[in-house]
């Protein structure tokens, strides 16, 4: 008998009676539904009821500025993004689990080194940050010293959010995506190995 | 095939790979219900263009890897140095242990060829899965066969 054929034999000795069963799975399976459902309705209903707020305060407000406005289409137009965005990676159907395992590992790279570079939040950063600098004009107008003193503390807390949080969240989430690349790049090589 | 047979035909060839992937019992019950839940999912899009066992080895596999996204390492599990003075009724489960431990020092991708190995997955559905050559995987399955054999000797378990 060959010796990797005692290791073989050795590997099928375990037992795996612990396996849940089929019925145990398909519960499982049905909790897991329910759970994702559950999820997306939460999640439909807060977004639902925060938009129709802000369109209920627009309607009310009755703003004749067109800065007003513009800073609330904004408003609309970031949520409405979010709000699609995240309703897409609740009903995400892991689509990449089902490639070969170096296809696998490129997309999972890709999609890193993607999240490290966080363009997408880097816009809808100044975007808001444009909705608040229109939306709150027609408040701080009253006065030249309200407009300046206002303006100033919005900008202020824009500059820290810009050059301190937001560097520091970035610097954060690079270092494990670094740690995660790396890591996706060792198993890289191992296939590219030559045997 | 329906979903209640592949369960019965793959869950425990599943069960085992991701415990010679992950060498944690736990984990890898959790895993092969991950696995099976993606494969409740997305049964309906299953084309038969590839045999439905290498579908499903593939998710797998898959779900193994992407335990490189948590910090955690491999963990070893405990054994007595001394396999002779073991009972003989558990001198197989020791030896099983040392080969999970034999496993968990190679790297991630040796880990899943000789898992899927082990459970008889032929060499060509292997690279298929892996997305590497058959040339390359007959090579590494060679190579993970001299390493393990190597360590079984030096420590005596033959």
């Amino acid at each position: 008998m060959d010796h990797f054929d005692e290791i073989k034999d050795i590997w099928k000795s375990h037992k795996t009676e612990r396996l849940p069963s089929i019925a145990s799975i398909n519960d499982a399976i049905k909790n897991f539904h329910s759970t994702n459902k559950r999820n997306i309705f939460f999640f439909v209903f807060l977004s639902v009821t925060c938009i129709v707020t802000m369109i209920w305060v627009i309607i009310d407000y009755q703003s004749n500025l067109w800065t007003t406005r513009v800073g609330e289409s904004l408003f609309i137009l970031i949520g409405l993004y979010l709000f699609f965005s995240k309703l897409k990676l609740l009903r995400r159907n892991k689509q990449e689990e089902l490639l070969s395992t170096n296809d696998y590992l490129d997309n999972l790279k890709k999609k890193s080194q993607k999240g490290a570079l966080s363009e997408t939040r880097a816009i809808l950063f100044i975007l808001l940050s444009l909705a608040f600098f229109f939306y709150v004009y027609e408040l701080l107008s009253v006065s030249n010293t309200r407009l300046i003193f206002g303006y100033c503390l919005l900008f202020l807390f824009l500059v820290f959010m810009w050059f301190v949080y937001r560097p520091l969240m970035v610097k954060r989430q690079q270092n494990k995506i670094q740690i995660l690349l790396t890591k996706i790049d060792n198993i890289k090589n191992q296939t590219d190995e030559k045997g | 095939m329906d979903f209640d047979t592949i369960y019965s035909e793959f869950s425990h060839k599943i069960f085992s790979v991701c415990l010679s992937y992950l060498n944690d019992t736990d984990k890898a019950y959790d895993l092969t219900q991950e696995t099976f839940i993606t494969v409740w999912q997305n049964l309906h899009s299953f084309k038969h263009k590839s045999n439905i066992g290498t579908w499903i080895y593939r998710i797998a596999c898959n779900k193994c890897l992407r335990q490189i996204e948590n910090d955690a390492r491999i963990k070893k599990v405990e054994l007595p140095t001394q396999i002779e003075v073991i009972e003989t009724d558990n001198i197989q489960e020791q030896k099983h242990i040392f080969l999970r431990n034999c496993i968990a020092d190679l790297p991630e991708l040796e880990r899943i060829i000789i898992g899927l190995f082990l459970e008889d997955v032929p060499q060509e559905r292997i690279a298929e899965i892996v997305g590497l050559s058959h040339s390359n995987v007959r090579v590494k399955v060679h190579r993970i066969k001299e390493k393990l054999t190597k360590k079984f000797k030096a420590n005596g378990s033959f």
